[in-house]
């Protein structure tokens, strides 16, 4: 129950008006990656926009979960409140995936968002065919978020001036994921990279439901088991990091 | 004697600017870039063609450019006013444009450096043939380029001043003029009042220029670069007359935008 009320309360902190980067990255920014999309359409006729338009969407999600999840650790120990968090009867990995869990899940509003703006704004065919295949592929696209989201805060928490690199990791994981080109046309050496990173998987799951392959499941399926060997690796660091706390009684190197 | 042995201007630089190490240097002034064009590359390449790869590689590198200097001058007022001394700059008997000016030289030389960086980059990654029969006129291009987001800047980082939240401020700025200064595409296709604002964007006629420079677009080079240094001088004008208000206004009250 707790968790739930964690979960909503996060929602509403993160939602709430006087965030207004948060609200750039929810609200803005897929009204600027379409907006680009509509003007390149422009050029040439002949694009299926509703591969663009969850590429769009896909850009603002890793966006926000990036900024908000990467910061949600660190933010904690600027405010001073990690110690509260620590001496909290809850264990430390909890409160942290449930920060991390409720971002992706407002990360959500991005890929709404994207579909309203491209459906009444840009009037783009959105070509779901099932949309119930396409939630379940952008469920499990939730739960690697969420998985990354849970990594970026512990890489935040353990570097010292992360936020500068946080521009840095952007790009790249974009360009690396398959969010705008198929991971199958990049390096080899890249590619290797590529299908290690969770969201990777996801992300060519909902690439695939819109094209109903049946490539999905198996997609599908490789996402939800990479993402559970992140959440169990970052469980252990997260419990490690949370004792070496308690012993030494600051956050040594970290 | 400080002053005259270090001089202001790298005083300010040691002062305000973000990258003091050959390490940052390098990630936020080549990495970083590179990154940004592969992006774009990446997008635009995907959704219409890697034949337009150049066309939009040359916008970014001087979108980029732009970025680089107006989050600059952004910064270089941010910081004054958060350690408290643009109250002093704009006290001392010192002309305050003379004193932004001096302090200009380092977002100005920066800019410089990642517009030729750019270039560089372009060429080795993306395959930008360098017009080298065109190098004067491109020197002028990047003289005028670097002039007009100047001025724009300067606007744009005293207008800082006034929000709430300048980092939103920031991305939104960016964000119009990514779209309107044509980077990824031509703002011929914009609606015409859009276009009409393109226009008078400082970087709109210097990226026609640039790819009329490269041989991607057939345009006439000079009169877009006179457009473009006659924006450059308006946004001057604009900046001059906003700084002395800002300067009467902060000598009146005896601080600066006290509801900030």
């Amino acid at each position: 129950m707790n968790s739930v009320w964690l979960l909503i309360r996060e929602v509403k902190y993160f939602t709430n008006f006087n965030n207004r980067m948060y609200q750039f990255l929810l609200f803005f920014q897929p009204f600027m990656f379409l907006t680009i999309f509509y003007f390149l359409k422009q050029v040439r006729g002949d694009i299926q926009s509703d591969k663009f338009v969850v590429a769009s969407a896909l850009i603002s999600m890793w966006s926000y979960v990036l900024y908000s999840s990467g910061s949600s650790l660190i933010s904690q120990k600027w405010s001073d409140t990690l110690k509260l968090l620590i001496a909290a009867p809850v264990s430390l990995f909890k409160i942290i995936l449930s920060k991390t869990i409720s971002n992706s899940v407002i990360a959500l509003i991005s890929m709404i968002l994207s579909f309203v703006y491209a459906k009444f704004i840009f009037h783009f065919s959105i070509g779901v065919e099932d949309y119930s295949l396409f939630f379940l592929t952008v469920l499990v696209l939730v739960f690697s978020l969420s998985v990354a989201g849970l990594i970026l805060a512990i890489v935040f928490v353990a570097f010292q001036n992360a936020f500068d690199f946080q521009n840095l990791i952007l790009m790249p994981m974009i360009l690396i994921c398959g969010v705008l080109i198929p991971v199958d046309h990049l390096p080899l050496a890249l590619r290797f990279i590529s299908y290690l990173i969770p969201m990777t998987w996801s992300i060519k799951a909902v690439h695939e439901s819109l094209l109903l392959s049946p490539n999905m499941y198996t997609s599908l399926i490789i996402a939800v088991l990479v993402s559970l060997v992140y959440l169990a690796a970052s469980y252990f660091i997260v419990k490690r990091i949370e004792n070496i706390i308690r012993q030494k009684g600051n956050l040594g190197a970290i | 004697m400080l002053l005259y042995k270090y001089g202001f201007t790298n005083i300010n630089y040691k002062a305000i600017y973000s990258f003091q190490s050959v390490k940052l240097f390098i990630l936020f002034r080549l990495i970083d870039p590179i990154i940004h064009y592969l992006f774009y590359a990446a997008l635009v390449s995907s959704v219409i063609g890697s034949e337009f790869i150049k066309f939009v590689v040359i916008g970014n590198i001087a979108f980029y450019t732009f970025q680089t200097m107006s989050i600059n001058f952004l910064n270089m007022f941010r910081m004054e006013r958060r350690f408290g001394t643009l109250e002093l700059s704009i006290a001392s008997p010192t002309s305050t444009l003379l004193i932004i000016l001096r302090k200009a030289i380092v977002p100005f030389l920066d800019s410089t450096f990642v517009f030729a960086a750019g270039l560089v980059i372009g060429h080795f990654l993306f395959g930008l043939e360098m017009p080298l029969m065109k190098t004067g006129t491109l020197f002028v291009l990047m003289v005028i380029t670097l002039f007009s987001m100047m001025s724009f800047s300067m606007i744009f980082a005293a207008v800082s001043l006034l929000v709430e939240n300048p980092n939103l401020y920031l991305n939104i700025v960016l964000a119009v003029t990514q779209i309107l200064c044509g980077a990824n595409f031509s703002v011929h296709f914009l609606p015409g009042p859009l276009e009409s604002i393109a226009r008078m964007l400082p970087l709109t006629n210097s990226i026609e220029a640039l790819r009329g420079i490269f041989g991607l677009e057939s345009y006439a080079i000079a009169p877009l670069l006179m457009k473009e240094f006659s924006i450059g001088i308006g946004y001057l004008l604009i900046s001059l007359i906003l700084i002395a208000f800002m300067e009467r206004a902060a000598r009146r009250n005896g601080a600066l935008f006290k509801s900030v």
